[in-house]
């Protein structure tokens, strides 16, 4: 009889379970090899990249919303690479929070600069994790990919030549010397080939992982996406 | 009864015998009856009626003979008269008619003709206006049927000779003999008419004066009242035959219809015509005609097939042509001629006018010509096209002209325009013609191209050019004037560019088939060609660009052996290999030449190669265009500035001599009577690798020898003077030459390896002889010979030949030094000799230090003998004995001596050491055996004792060699391929190389050989404090291979300078001298740095290209493959730094070059870099780079200036070094830097007066930070979305330096004291001295002399916060 009853209660609970479903608090957006990727990162990661634009929230598409979740995936393979974090000092971390906050009118007054940041549903917290975050990549990026980096000379005459020279004319000033100006072109080809090689190299992970966006499944609430960005904003 | 009765068989006799009187009387009577002239008379009326009966005409027979016997008979003066009129030619009459008949059946009374001859037969028909004939008419006999048979002739054979046909006065001749001759007339009276056939089963006639020829003829004919019909008549001679019909229509008018087809063989009938021209041909005639008394007239068709028409100067096969034809008395007309003849097509109109008329044009000119006869006038037009060239010129190639050997081709198109009056043969002929070449060639053919328009002359034969233009690929010509087959007067513009597409007609002529030149530039002559054309002169000027002359040299000919006559020097070079062919480079040749077959002359003819000019003039006599051993000539040679090789080549010589001469000779006579004068001057010559600064010679030129006087031969102050004279024919020689002042130090072939000689030599030489009987006679003398700086004293040396024997003695003495060489050598044959050298105390000091590298440290001394018997021109057959009574050598300080002689021996250039005991501190060695000097070169030797390695060290300087090795090995095999059997014991021993850090020491165990491998055994030795085990084997058959296993124990290596560590290695030695390898693993227990090693140059060190290294030393080919770890946390301490950390590195390369690959992790520590101490927290540098040693940094550094904090980070490659920069107190990174390297932040250096920028440099700067700035926000939008971000432009821009290049020197003195010393580049007297000392670590005194002179003290107090 007990064991009846218990049975009772099962099914019971089950029936109740799927009549009456909770709210979704989050979920899988992507899966990126064994990681993967919420919405609520994809959500952060919008409003984030908005509150730094000074765009209203209002204004963020599902197009954007796309393009931080393929920056998300990224991010993840490239975590994924790192192994093990790096550590970013906190110092540093708080550095650049004080230049991106000495970039805005609101950062002179703390409670006008918390007002700008609710404004976009983020704490100084997550501002902070946001910005280590990017730190930890940055760094990794660079410490990867800037070694293999290889300028030569007939490079920086070439940008010299054909690309500096022209545009200076054209606003009128008389030619530099090459070698007042080669050390800074050197710089300017050495990034560019660091953006390439980056280019290349998320191409290759891309294409040697297993990534599957989960987003199709759920169309309905990606419909939304955007409206529940502003929603938690709000 | 007897008397009374009457015998009846004498009866009969008697009957019997009167009628055998009877008989005999009848036969009597009866033959005297026939010779009767009554019954002449019988027969001769007999005949005369039958024949008057048969012809209807009055027969008249002079005289009448016959021989019954033999059936023949013979009439005479046999006179037909016709129905002519008393007093013309009778119709017929013969003078002679001879018959012999032949019984051909006795029973049937049938006779026939065997033999028929009529002589000067004359028939005469008179052909009257009305038609009527002189022919008489037969009687008719009523009684029989009106076809009567007038005759029915047959005949083996008949003969007609100086016969005549006279038709109405105009006679034919005849003249033929004609063999199975059947002749019949029937007279048809019911025609009434005469039916007659003929036929001849063989006829031999001639015309005129053609050659005779055979026919085989049949004929029929009717002869009715006024007509005359030949139903047939056919005609067979050889392969031509004529088959025809006519007839007379009206016999008062003749007038002759005819049809006819005849095919003429043309060989035949040029050979009866005797028109030799016409070779071969078939001509077809089918045409009709009428002919009367007056006139007559022919048309048809002719085609002519297969003619070969072939002249002395024209050749033309296989021509076919067909055309219409229109024929009469006064004109022939081939109006439509079409040929086809080489290839080509040809067609025109031929007309003859008065074509029958005898009289010629020079007739016409005649004084009394008669004008009712017109002179015979031709003419004729062709249109060619597309006739073969190579056609045309076969038919006007001939022997002495060859063009057809030139295989050239092309399109002939163009019109021949002929006129003539007379004779064809006087026809002038209009050229006008033009030659295409065919699109597609052969390699073996040339195209030409070009135009010839001209006049041809028949009367003289000559061909007028107006102008005629070839060209092929590489040659043109150009030719105008005239040409005939006898003269030529022919003005010739010739350019080539390869000879080889002359080179057939060359070939033709009986030359070379490849001319002795190799064409690079271009031949051009310009000139006349006159002459015959069998025998032309040329004379013009000729000049050959670029080209190479081909000599063949003279081993191609024996000894003594002379060029064949006629052939060239390039014959003989052909039938050789043409490898063996000099060539020699000439700029330009240019001569004026004159060339008759009789003669040759080159005139200011000149050969010019770079600066080298010979200039010579040439004049001789050829035969029949040859010049030959028997041909006179002189000469003139003039040579500037030539080079001896050159002219060496030209001469057919190839001695080791070189330099630049001058050569000024005249000869005359022919090759074997040569006489002539010059003079030789040659300067910077090299003789045999021996410089000559000037020789020079008179040179006479006599009875085939070359004579050199007044010779003078100097170098520096050598001299050599004298007279010598060669044969050329006999080979003999004859000198007399004296030399002195020859320092030995100048001749290089004395100063080569390890032997250097000096000394002064003069010596005096005559001879004479052939090379194979020689007479020597000769003293030389060295005064102060040296060897390697090492006095050896005066030598002396004679030679002295005395008939077939040179007497050799030569003589040296220094000290007690003595050195003879006493010898004969017969100089016959192969030069037996015998030589004998004795020498005692000899210092062969020079020798010795020459091979151990001057490891000398005493004199060494030799004595002994050395005995050599055999023939110098076999030196292989040489035998030697040799026998060392004394040896002594100190190498090191270690007296190497013999115990006992050393004896050896050579014989069949095998070395037998008979016997061989040295000694020597700590050595003992003893060895014996044999070894091939050539061939397989297989050894035999047996070695035992001990050596002092001390003595290899003087083997290879390179190496430092101690210690004692005991042996007691056997070699067999051969050099390249040793077998070794035997023992060494290696004790107390060491060795190092100097290019490696660490050498052995203390090298214990044995070795034992064993054929081609050396086992190690037992062998230890210590290196770098440390013990070291060796185990393996080393091979040495072909090559030298090894497998050695190390095991070593704390050994310490100093290397690369500067650094030292300890550690232990288990290592492989594997492979070969060429090619090793060094694998195993070490790891490092200690490591330090030198206190003055500074990494920073290392780096900069192994960032230089890398040395060239020996390719041969060992170092160069051992591969590396170590892998290097350290004890974990290794420590490394210096007085200037001190850093713990891990290694885990792999050592690849060579040894000589070696590349590193893993990572160093830095723990902790200072270190000295750049000149500035810094305090490393934390860093690794990683080995990736494959191909050198480059190390990867990524270094957090951090070092103090003034009150801050600086923290440094180092990353990426020393080359691409990007450094970050933090601060504590923070400062900006413009800040940090400016504060490294002026002392001061930015905002201090506001204070200071900065020059404001320009519109150029704003410009500039915003440019490039703007494209800086958009490559990493391109970067970090990718990675982040986020485009605002600033990068500030000035990094590494123009604020680091804000007021112009510095240069920064800082310098720490001490651990408390440091001095800055910063200059600006761009303005003089603004140098910045900053001294700082630091107290305390929070206080610091600074003291700073500005860029404006001022001196100011800071006292800094640090305290930082944490």
């Amino acid at each position: 009889m007990r064991r009846a009853l218990q049975l009772v209660l099962v099914f019971v609970t089950a029936g109740l379970g799927s009549a009456y479903s909770g709210e979704v608090i989050d979920r899988i957006v992507a899966v990126v090899n064994r990681g993967v990727v919420l919405q609520s990162d994809v959500e952060l990661a919008v409003r984030y990249e908005a509150f730094l634009e000074g765009r209203a929230v209002g204004e963020v598409s599902d197009k954007d919303y796309r393009k931080a979740l393929d920056r998300l995936v990224d991010q993840e393979l490239l975590r994924q690479e790192m192994g093990e974090a790096l550590t970013i000092p906190a110092s540093e971390v708080q550095a650049r929070v004080a230049e991106i906050r000495s970039q805005f009118p609101e950062g002179r007054v703390e409670s006008d600069w918390q007002a700008r940041l609710g404004k976009y549903g983020l704490t100084s917290a997550d501002l902070a994790e946001r910005v280590r975050v990017q730190l930890e990549l940055w760094r990794f990026v660079e410490l990867r990919l800037r070694p293999n980096v290889r300028v030569d000379d007939s490079a920086v005459d070439s940008y010299y030549r054909d690309e500096f020279l022209p545009r200076l004319r054209e606003s009128g000033a008389e030619d530099v010397p090459l070698t007042e100006v080669s050390a800074r072109i050197r710089q300017i080809l050495v990034e560019r080939n660091v953006d390439q090689l980056l280019s290349a190299w998320l191409h290759n992970l891309r294409d040697q992982s297993e990534v599957h966006l989960e987003l199709d499944k759920h169309s309905p609430g990606v419909v939304s996406s955007a409206e529940r960005v502003a929603n938690k904003a709000q | 009864m007897t008397d009374g009765k009457t015998n009846p068989r004498r009866n009969r006799l008697w009957i019997q015998a009167a009628l055998g009187l009877l008989l005999l009387g009848a036969f009597v009577a009866t033959g005297w009856y026939f010779t009767s002239p009554q019954f002449n008379r019988w027969v001769r009326n007999k005949v005369i009626a039958d024949v008057e009966r048969a012809t209807g005409g009055r027969v008249d027979i002079g005289q009448l003979r016959w021989t019954l016997w033999k059936l023949e008979f013979e009439a005479r003066d046999v006179t037909v008269h016709g129905l002519e009129p008393p007093g013309e030619i009778p119709y017929l009459h013969v003078d002679r008619i001879n018959l012999r008949a032949k019984v051909m059946s006795a029973l049937k009374r049938q006779v026939g003709l065997r033999f028929l001859e009529l002589d000067r037969p004359v028939f005469h028909l008179i052909i009257n206006p009305d038609g009527s004939t002189n022919q008489p008419v037969p009687r008719k006999r009523s009684s029989q049927s009106p076809i009567e048979t007038l005759f029915d002739l047959a005949t083996d054979e008949i003969r007609v000779s100086r016969g005549e046909v006279r038709i109405n006065d105009r006679p034919v001749p005849i003249d033929f003999a004609a063999s199975d001759v059947a002749a019949a007339m029937s007279y048809d009276s019911g025609g009434p008419r005469y039916h007659g056939s003929l036929h001849v089963g063989k006829i031999d006639t001639k015309f005129k004066d053609m050659r005779p020829f055979s026919a085989v003829a049949d004929a029929q004919f009717v002869l009715a009242g006024h007509t005359f019909h030949v139903t047939s008549l056919t005609m067979k001679s050889g392969d031509s035959h004529l088959v025809a019909s006519g007839y007379i229509q009206d016999l008062s008018s003749a007038a002759v219809d005819v049809n006819y087809r005849a095919t003429l063989d043309l060989r035949n009938v040029g050979a009866i015509s005797r028109t030799r021209q016409m070779r071969h041909g078939v001509l077809h005639l089918d045409g009709r005609g009428t002919y009367t008394q007056s006139a007559f007239n022919s048309i048809g068709r002719l085609t002519v097939s297969g003619l070969d028409w072939q002249e002395p100067s024209v050749r033309i096969r296989n021509v076919s042509l067909a055309s219409d034809y229109r024929v009469d008395n006064l004109r022939l007309l081939l109006p439509n001629i079409s040929a086809a003849i080489f290839g080509g097509r040809a067609t025109g109109k031929v007309e003859v006018l008065n074509w029958l008329s005898q009289q010629t044009a020079s007739r016409m000119l005649a004084a009394n010509p008669r004008p009712q006869q017109q002179v015979r006038q031709g003419s004729a037009i062709f249109q060619i096209s597309g006739v073969g060239l190579s056609g045309i010129v076969g038919a006007i190639s001939t022997p002495s002209l060859p063009l057809d050997r030139v295989n050239m081709v092309g399109a002939t198109s163009g019109s021949i325009a002929a006129t003539w009056t007379g004779e064809l043969s006087k026809a002038v002929a209009e050229l006008d013609l033009a030659i295409v070449p065919p699109a597609n060639t052969t390699p073996q053919q040339v195209p030409v191209t070009g135009t010839v328009q001209g006049r041809y002359l028949g009367s003289s034969g000559v061909l007028r050019i107006a102008s005629a233009e070839l060209s092929t690929p590489a040659t043109r010509v150009e030719a105008g004037g005239s040409l005939g087959s006898t003269a030529a007067a022919l003005r010739i513009t010739a350019t080539t560019s390869n000879l080889g597409e002359l080179t057939p007609i060359f070939a033709a002529q009986g030359h070379s088939a490849s001319l002795p030149v190799d064409l690079h530039g271009q031949a051009t002559f310009d000139g006349t060609v006159g002459g015959r054309i069998s025998a032309p002169t040329i004379a013009g000027h000729l000049q050959i660009t670029d080209f190479e002359s081909l000599i063949a040299p003279p081993a191609m000919l024996g000894r003594g052996q002379k060029a064949p006559v006629g052939k060239t020097v390039a014959s003989e070079m052909s039938a050789s290999n043409p490898r063996t062919v000099r060539r020699m480079h000439w700029d330009i040749f240019s001569t004026d030449l004159h060339y008759s077959p009789s003669s040759l002359a080159l005139r200011n003819s000149a050969l010019r190669r770079g600066n080298a000019q010979i200039n010579f003039d040439l004049n001789a006599q050829l035969h029949r265009g040859r010049f030959t051993e028997t041909s006179p000539f002189t000469a003139h040679v003039n040579a500037h500035r030539a080079q001896v090789a050159d002219l060496q080549t030209l001469a057919g010589y190839d001695y080791p001599l070189s330099g630049i001469a001058d050569v000024n000779v005249r000869v005359s006579g022919t090759q074997s009577t040569l006489r002539g004068n010059g003079h030789v001057v040659v300067s910077s010559a090299v003789v045999h690798g021996h410089p000559v600064d000037r020789a020079s010679a008179d040179v006479d030129f006599a009875n085939g020898e070359a004579q050199f006087n007044n010779i003078i031969v100097a170098q520096k102050r050598a001299r050599v003077l004298g007279a010598a004279a060669y044969n050329i024919t006999t080979h003999g020689f004859r000198f007399r030459l004296r030399g002195n002042n020859f320092n030995l130090a100048d001749i290089p072939v004395l100063q080569q390896g390890r032997l250097k000689h000096a000394g002064l030599m003069s010596f005096e030489a005559d001879g004479s002889g052939t090379p194979d009987a020689p007479i020597i006679n000769a003293n030389v003398s060295v005064t102060n010979f040296v060897v390697n700086g090492e006095r050896a004293g005066d030598i002396t040396a004679q030679a002295r030949t005395v008939g077939e024997t040179l007497t050799l003695s030569a003589r040296s003495n220094v000290g007690d030094s003595d050195l003879t060489v006493n010898g004969t050598v017969r100089l016959r044959d192969d030069f037996p000799a015998a030589i004998s050298i004795r020498f005692a105390h000899l210092d062969f000091d020079p020798l010795v230090q020459a091979y151990l590298r001057g490891r000398m440290t005493g004199d060494s001394s030799l004595a002994g003998a050395i005995d050599m018997r055999g023939p110098l021109r076999r030196l292989r057959d040489l035998q030697v004995q040799g026998e060392l009574s004394q040896i002594y050598v100190p190498i090191e300080n270690i007296q190497v001596r013999n115990h006992g002689p050393i004896r050896f021996a050579i014989s069949q250039q095998v070395l037998q050491l008979k016997e061989l005991h040295l000694l020597a501190e700590g050595t003992d060695f003893t060895a014996t055996g044999m070894a091939e000097l050539s061939g397989e070169r297989r050894l035999d030797l047996v070695a035992l004792g001990h050596v002092n390695l001390k003595i290899v060290q003087t083997l290879n300087p390179d190496y430092v060699s101690y210690g004692n090795l005991s042996m007691d090995v056997k070699v067999n095999g051969t050099v390249a391929n040793p077998l070794v059997n035997g023992h060494v014991q290696v004790a107390n021993a060491g060795i190092s190389y100097i290019d490696l850090p660490n050498g052995l020491s203390d090298i214990n165990g044995d070795l034992v050989f064993n054929r081609d491998r050396l086992q190690i055994q037992n062998m230890t030795a210590r290196t770098g404090g440390g013990t070291l085990n060796l185990t393996g084997y080393v091979t040495y058959a072909r090559t030298i291979g090894f497998n050695i296993q190390a095991f070593a124990k704390d050994i310490r290596l100093r290397y690369p300078p500067g650094v030292s560590s300890m550690a232990d290695a288990n290592v492989r030695l594997s492979g070969t001298l060429r090619n090793s390898t060094l694998t195993g693993d070490v790891t490092i227990t200690r490591f330090g740095l030198n206190p003055r090693f500074d990494f920073a140059q290392y780096l900069a060190r192994s960032k230089q290209p890398p040395e060239l290294t020996d390719p041969d030393s060992p170092l160069t080919n051992l591969r590396l493959d170590l892998h290097v770890t350290s004890t974990p946390e290794l420590q490394v301490q210096t007085s200037l730094a001190r850093l713990s950390g891990n290694v885990d590195l792999r050592l690849r390369g060579t040894a000589a070059r070696p590349t590193v690959l893993g990572r160093v992790d830095i723990i902790d520590g200072d270190v000295f870099f750049n000149g500035t101490k810094y305090h490393v927290e934390r860093g690794d540098i990683t080995f990736t780079n494959p191909t050198r040693v480059e190390p990867v940094l990524d270094i957090e550094a951090s070092t103090r200036v003034r009150n801050y904090d600086i923290t440094l980070g180092f990353h990426g490659p020393t080359e691409k070094l990007s450094t970050t920069y933090r601060s504590d107190p923070p400062l900006a990174t413009a800040d940090i830097i400016a504060l490294l390297a002026f002392g001061r932040t930015r905002e201090e250096s506001a204070m200071q007066p900065v020059s404001s920028q320009n519109f150029t440099e704003t410009a500039s700067n915003a440019i490039l930070g703007q494209a800086l700035n958009a490559t990493v926000s391109s970067r970090v939008q990718k990675l982040f979305g986020v485009s605002r971000i600033k990068i500030d432009p000035q990094v590494g821009g123009a604020e680091n330096n804000p007021s112009g290049a510095r240069v920064t020197i800082e310098q720490q003195v001490a651990n408390n004291l440091t001095i800055t010393y910063i200059t600006d580049l761009a303005r003089s007297n603004q140098q910045i001295i900053s001294v700082e000392y630091n107290v305390t670590r929070a206080v610091s005194i600074l003291a700073v002399r500005d860029q404006n002179g001022i001196v100011s003290f800071d006292v800094r107090i640090r305290h930082r916060k944490r």
